[in-house]
């Protein structure tokens, strides 16, 4: 089967820390205010990124992390709105935004379920977390996958099944988010 | 324009333009660092770097990308044995330190007064003659204690500088200020010092907690406090270990963990021994452990509480012999100190026995006398802890056999901070579960080089330190800071320094990379290098690190390294300094010893990372104890003069003194995205954290009117600090928490160290009548017991 | 989300433009099958307004870009997205109510462009108007990711506002003109012209109020908690707005259509100040509406 890349976040070992949302930063050097990779907090409802409000009431309490990057969808809807056809996806499944073709409309940032793509006003165009293409290209792994070291992040091929990935996601039964969406994500989400 | 740092924050986007005129190359070179995409080019070196944020003291390695000069990408450094590889999320921002606009450029002295913030920039010729001459005339007036020099940790830890510092201390015979306000690492220490006497962090390495069934972690945010160590933990539960927590504050350890245990600041001696209390009274307790190891047997005098000697009760009779009720023969039987097994002796743990008249109860009798004065009730009431839980948490511990308890500094950092800390400890060993205790870590033995001759500092506990410059018992005059933000981290910064210590100096320095609080205060202030600049030598476990310079020193920033030999040189002992920082490297690398056969200069310089040759510490097993009866000792006669000579649990002093008027509990936990005041300038992490916040119960805010984002103002005798309510139901009522890291200039108004109490006043009682152990004492800051009220502003 | 300025004016001026060329094509009709001086009136009108009207529209569009100036790369993805495909009929509607508008300006200077000609612009105006209006809201209605949005009634709701911004901009200015008209035949002929206006406002509020209860109804039964959390946003904090908009946009125009419509024989005048009145505020409740849908655009 043709190659698609993936990912496995295994909750049960975030603890949040955000080592992957600032490694991020630093590898593709995006400026204070752009973060293509964000940990949500799953725990009080409306507890905002960074918030560690717990569910529950004291002391019965539950909280764990999400961390979101470009789910690389197999059907992404930012690709099908995009009036500049600047998004693409490549063969091995990785989706980009060609800056010299995006024209800053924000539609793709309106269509995607998790809130993605980020408008950078410094050049007026859209940018999102790229799997860390050149990384890959070069036979690495994305540098948030890299730093975690709490095994949290499985980067590889979701189409093998004798991938790392491939094996985790069904031994873990990996579900992806908000499925009724339709877009097919590449990135699973196992446990808490 | 000067940006203040609440101007920066809100900036930080648009820092190329402007900025970057104003600070010449290190605005453009920052710019260059936002700019640049990371390429896998040829062009890029990397370099090892010893994390800056090791207050945490796992001492991880990052390796640095640098292209051009700049420093553009952080990354953990790989180690010879990859468990030691890490670098957290505050590791990998470091590169963000190197070019903040706010670093301190050059060396200054104040023109106004002190506090006010006016500075003219002198030459490092000036500062250092300054310094010379002002210690010259100190000493010649006061004496040679009149120089207090304190190494700190700021930009970064193990600091080179930091024993060529403490080289010219101890020649210039100075005072030195040892121990901490800061942490409830005393308290540890010094309860594992009653009860084992090992004063050093006792137990199990963390590589071990894959072998319990449970595994407690007590006043221990092992999570956002041991990061590096967290991936052991999370391996554990994976493959079947119960995690529990115990603390005040349900955290990211508290998050992972399978069972969170509600326990209130200062109730740990209450819960352990409510715990206690039903185990005994279950006979759910490990009686061969007791029997064998412990001071359980021994029999102690109801008249005066001391263990009975063979000495009270024969003529002739050794002090150093123990007494020990035979249930086999009903006699009272005479034993050596140490545990090596007596044959045919099955010593009683329980009763009550008269030996030549002299009544005796075994301290284990004793101590289930005390555990009985803590029912289920009281437990409760004075833990935080309900009932059901502590049922259900002894009856765990009591039947399960492989257990572990973790105890963290958390619990000691109170008035009674060693009760406290001693209360987890003491159920362990009721249990018997004291940890496997195989080997640790490895380390080099390095040469010290911090001796030049036989002279040495004066050592004086800090909190006595402070009051005595206050009331005049030290002569301090000349105080030479570095990279400690004592106003910061020691209560109180009003009443201790600003108004205490500093008015009875002469001369006040501190060395810096920014111009923290303490900074501010100063009468002159030097501009410190960041480990990017700067040689060291840093010792991770099983390691030897080199960091190498990876670009020059920036603006006129000189590292102390190079800063303390000119400042000898004039003071007259110019000879002991004579060596560069490769030098002083290469003489800790000489010791000769096995650890670093092999290891020289040139090979760290190659290699960045070396493993040493030593194989793995042997952990101290208490098997004999370094006590006084060679046995664990739960039951300590030398505290019977305080009423702890028994777990006990009491009330803090903040308690008596304030609970009617303010009748809440302050606790200033640690995140892990700040490493004590460091880091909370960094950029990237202000935009997970944007600002101080104070976690508060929904109970208290709602019957002051305080809703989520008020500002609240939190107040007591001592001070107040106004800053966000966070509605939260991490904690329970009657605690506030507020993450101590951030700076004055963060919070809307004031700081919590200007609430917290002054350390020399409220030392923990057992300093004044516990023999300390060079630098391992049992003094400890009561940070937590800070009562205070809150209403919104 | 925010109130997105640009796209708020985009939809306004090229909704009055959609409206008011889709009525100068429906009079233009009337013109030509009934051959009387009042649909000339409106036709006229419908057409000079639509002009400016969708220039303003399209401008402002193109300045909502990140990159204002590459918006013509927007027009390369006609095969899924609609943007692209509102882009193309933007353009086209432009340059046909510009030709339209044209053949009307050159009628007035007795130029010899035959009214066969005019219709056929016009209804190729009105069709490639139609055809945005289309677009604008498929483009909307297509975001699954938001489920306010995701719904037909989105297109209903921009067709329906577009019809009824353009015919009351029309109404207004032959109303005014009818109040500044120095002479009786003048006026005659406009006040005949707006006859049919009042009932046709009427119905065009009653629809967008129909559209609108929908809407609101779409919220209430839609299971995911982006809507409800859109529907808890409209009873709460954005109660005041809504409430405004429906008075101001909805209820008002209403009450001030049907009495002018009650009065068409007796005092056929009254539609004068209650057809500027009404545009007033339905202008205003537009303006409101439209920031609602923005404010109300949760996502999932």
């Amino acid at each position: 089967m043709v190659k698609h890349y993936g990912m496995a976040m295994d909750l049960s070992r975030c603890i949040g820390c955000h080592a992957c949302s600032i490694a991020c930063k630093i590898e593709n050097g995006l400026e204070v205010g752009m973060n293509w990779h964000r940990v949500e907090t799953i725990g009080e409802p409306g507890a905002k990124v960074g918030e560690d409000l717990p569910a529950g009431t004291f002391p019965d309490l539950s909280m764990y992390w999400l961390p979101i990057p470009c789910m690389h969808c197999i059907n992404p809807p930012c690709m099908a709105v995009c009036p500049a056809s600047a998004i693409s996806k490549r063969a091995d499944g990785i989706v980009l935004i060609d800056k010299e073709k995006c024209i800053g409309c924000k539609y793709c940032v309106w269509a995607c379920p998790y809130e993605v793509p980020q408008f950078n006003p410094l050049d007026g165009t859209v940018e999102k977390c790229t799997f860390c293409a050149h990384r890959v290209d070069q036979g690495e792994e994305p540098f948030c996958v890299h730093v975690c070291v709490y095994g949290a992040r499985v980067f590889g091929d979701i189409n093998d099944p004798h991938s790392e990935v491939s094996k985790l996601i069904a031994r873990k039964h990996g579900r992806v988010l908000l499925p009724e969406q339709g877009v097919e994500p590449a990135v699973y989400y196992l446990g808490p | 324009m000067k940006l203040t740092r609440r101007e920066f924050m809100k900036t930080a986007a648009v820092l190329s333009g402007a900025v970057g005129a104003d600070l010449g190359s290190g605005g453009k070179v920052l710019h260059a660092l936002s700019e640049s995409k990371v390429p896998l080019a040829q062009e890029i070196k990397t370099g090892v770097v010893t994390c800056p944020g090791n207050g945490c003291h796992q001492n991880c390695g990052l390796r640095a990308y640098v292209q051009d000069g700049v420093v553009v990408k952080i990354d953990a450094a790989p180690f010879p044995d990859p468990a030691v590889t890490h670098a957290c999320v505050k590791g990998l921002a470091s590169g963000r330190w190197l070019y903040h606009p706010e670093r301190l450029k050059y060396p200054m002295k104040r023109v106004g007064e002190r506090g006010s913030g006016q500075w003219e920039r002198i030459s490092w010729e000036e500062a250092l003659d300054t310094i010379a001459s002002k210690t010259k005339e100190a000493r010649d007036q006061y004496g040679s204690q009149s120089v207090w020099i304190a190494p700190g940790s700021s930009s970064y830890y193990n600091r080179l500088g930091n024993d060529v510092g403490a080289r010219l201390g101890n020649l210039l015979e100075g005072v030195e200020g040892w121990g901490w306000f800061t942490s409830g690492d005393n308290a540890s220490l010094a309860a594992t010092g009653l009860l084992f006497g090992y004063y050093w962090f006792f137990g199990d390495h963390i590589r071990d907690a894959v072998n319990y069934k449970t595994y407690v972690l007590w006043g221990y945010n092992l999570a956002e406090s041991a990061p590096r160590d967290m991936k052991y933990l999370l391996e554990a539960k994976e493959r079947g270990t119960k995690i529990v927590y115990v603390g005040p504050v349900f955290n990211k350890t508290a998050a992972v963990a399978d069972w969170f245990i509600p326990v209130k600041h200062g109730g740990d001696s209450a819960l352990a021994l409510g715990m206690m209390n039903l185990m005994i009274e279950g006979g759910l307790y490990d009686v061969e452990h007791l029997k064998s190891y412990t001071c359980g047997p021994l029999l102690v005098r109801s008249d005066n509480g001391l263990y009975l000697r063979e000495s009270d009760i024969e003529a002739g009779g050794s002090e150093e012999n123990y007494v020990v009720w035979d249930s086999v023969t009903n006699t009272a039987v005479v034993v050596p100190p140490g545990t090596a097994p007596v044959p045919d002796l099955n010593p009683s743990l329980l009763g009550t026995y008269t030996v030549d008249g002299i009544e005796c109860k075994p301290a284990f009798q004793l101590l289930a006398d005390r555990a009985a004065e803590y029912p289920l009730g009281r437990a409760s009431q004075l833990s935080g802890v309900p009932q059901e839980t502590i049922r259900e948490f002894a009856m765990e511990l009591a039947t399960t056999e492989k257990v572990y308890h973790n105890v963290g500094t958390g619990p000691g950092r109170a008035y009674h901070g060693t009760l406290e800390s001693r209360a987890p400890f003491t159920l362990a060993v009721v249990t018997g579960h004291l940890g496997i205790m195989r080997a640790g870590g490895a380390s080099a033995t390095l040469n010290s080089i911090t001796q030049a001759t036989e002279a040495k500092t004066v050592p004086v506990f800090v909190g006595d330190l402070t009051q005595g410059i206050k009331d005049g018992t030290y002569p301090v005059k000349v105080y030479i800071n570095v990279g400690s933000n004592k106003f910061w981290s020691s209560p109180n910064a009003r009443i201790t320094w600003i108004e205490g210590v500093l008015p009875k100096l002469d001369l006040f320095v501190t060395y810096e990379v920014f111009m923290t609080w303490t900074a501010q205060y100063a009468d002159i202030v030097l501009p410190d290098t960041t480990i990017f600049e700067s040689l060291n030598l840093s010792t991770p476990e099983d390691h030897l690190l080199l960091t190498q310079p990876l670009v020059e020193p920036m603006y006129d920033c000189k590292s102390d390294t190079d800063f303390w030999p000119e400042l000898a040189q004039r003071l007259g002992f110019g000879e002991y300094f004579d060596k560069t920082a490769e030098g002083w490297i290469e003489e800790q690398l000489a010791s000769g010893d096995p650890s670093v056969e092999g290891i020289t200069l040139e090979r760290l310089k190659s290699e960045g990372i070396v493993r040493v040759n030593a194989p793995p510490t042997p952990l101290h097993y208490p098997r004999p104890c370094r006590t006084p009866s060679g046995r664990i000792e739960f039951y300590n006669e030398i505290l019977l003069p305080i009423g702890e000579e028994l777990p006990i649990h009491k009330d803090s002093l903040e308690q008596e003194q304030f609970g009617s008027k303010y009748p809440l509990n302050l606790i200033t936990t640690r995140i892990m995205f700040f490493m004590q005041s460091m880091y909370t300038n960094v950029d990237f992490l202000r935009e997970i954290i944007p600002d101080p916040y104070l976690e508060i119960n929904p109970t208290d805010a709602d019957a002051r009117g305080i809703g989520n984002g008020d500002v609240a103002r939190v107040f007591n005798d001592r001070g107040e600090f106004k800053v966000k309510a966070r509605i939260s139901q991490a904690l329970g009522p009657g605690t506030l928490n507020t993450p101590h890291h951030f700076w004055p200039e963060d919070f809307i108004e004031g700081h919590p160290s200007l609430v917290i109490g002054p350390a020399e006043e409220d030392i923990n009682p057992i300093q004044r009548v516990y023999p300390t152990f060079g630098n391992n004492g049992s003094a400890t800051g009561c940070l937590w017991d800070c009562l205070v009220e809150v209403e919104k502003a | 989300m925010g109130i997105e300025y640009s796209l708020l004016i985009l939809t306004l001026f090229s909704g009055l433009a959609i409206g008011s060329t889709s009525l100068a094509a429906v009079a233009e009709l009337g013109d030509f099958t009934q051959k009387s001086e009042r649909f000339k009136e409106v036709s006229k009108w419908g057409a000079y307004l639509a002009l400016p009207c969708l220039i303003i529209g399209l401008a402002a569009s193109v300045f909502h870009l990140g990159r204002p100036l590459a918006f013509l790369n927007g027009l390369s993805n006609l095969g899924s997205s609609w943007i692209s495909r509102e882009g193309v009929f933007g353009i086209l509607f432009l340059i046909l109510v510009a030709i339209y508008a044209l053949f009307w300006f050159l009628a007035g200077r007795g130029g010899a462009v035959s009214k066969v000609w005019r219709l056929v612009v016009g209804i190729l105006s009105t069709l490639s108007a139609l055809a945005l209006v289309f677009s604008t809201g498929m483009a909307y209605a297509m975001v699954r990711a938001i489920p306010a949005w995701n719904t037909p009634l989105t297109i209903l709701f921009f067709a329906v506002s577009a019809f009824l911004l353009g015919t009351l901009l029309v109404g207004t200015t032959l109303a005014v003109r009818s109040l500044m008209a120095k002479s009786v035949e003048e006026k005659a002929v406009l006040l005949a012209s707006l006859q049919p206006f009042a009932g046709l406002g009427t119905i065009l509020v009653i629809t967008l109020i129909v559209v609108g209860g929908l809407r609101l109804i779409h919220l209430s039964v839609a299971t995911t908690q982006a809507a409800g959390q859109s529907l808890s946003l409209v009873t709460s904090s954005l109660l005041g707005l809504t409430l405004a908009r429906v008075i101001i946009g909805m209820v008002l125009p209403l009450v001030a259509m049907a009495y002018a419509w009650s009065k068409v024989r007796s005092r056929p005048e009254t539609i004068n100040t209650w057809m500027i009145v009404s545009f007033v505020c339905v202008l205003a409740g537009e303006v409101m509406a439209r920031a609602l849908f923005f404010l109300t655009a949760v996502h999932v």
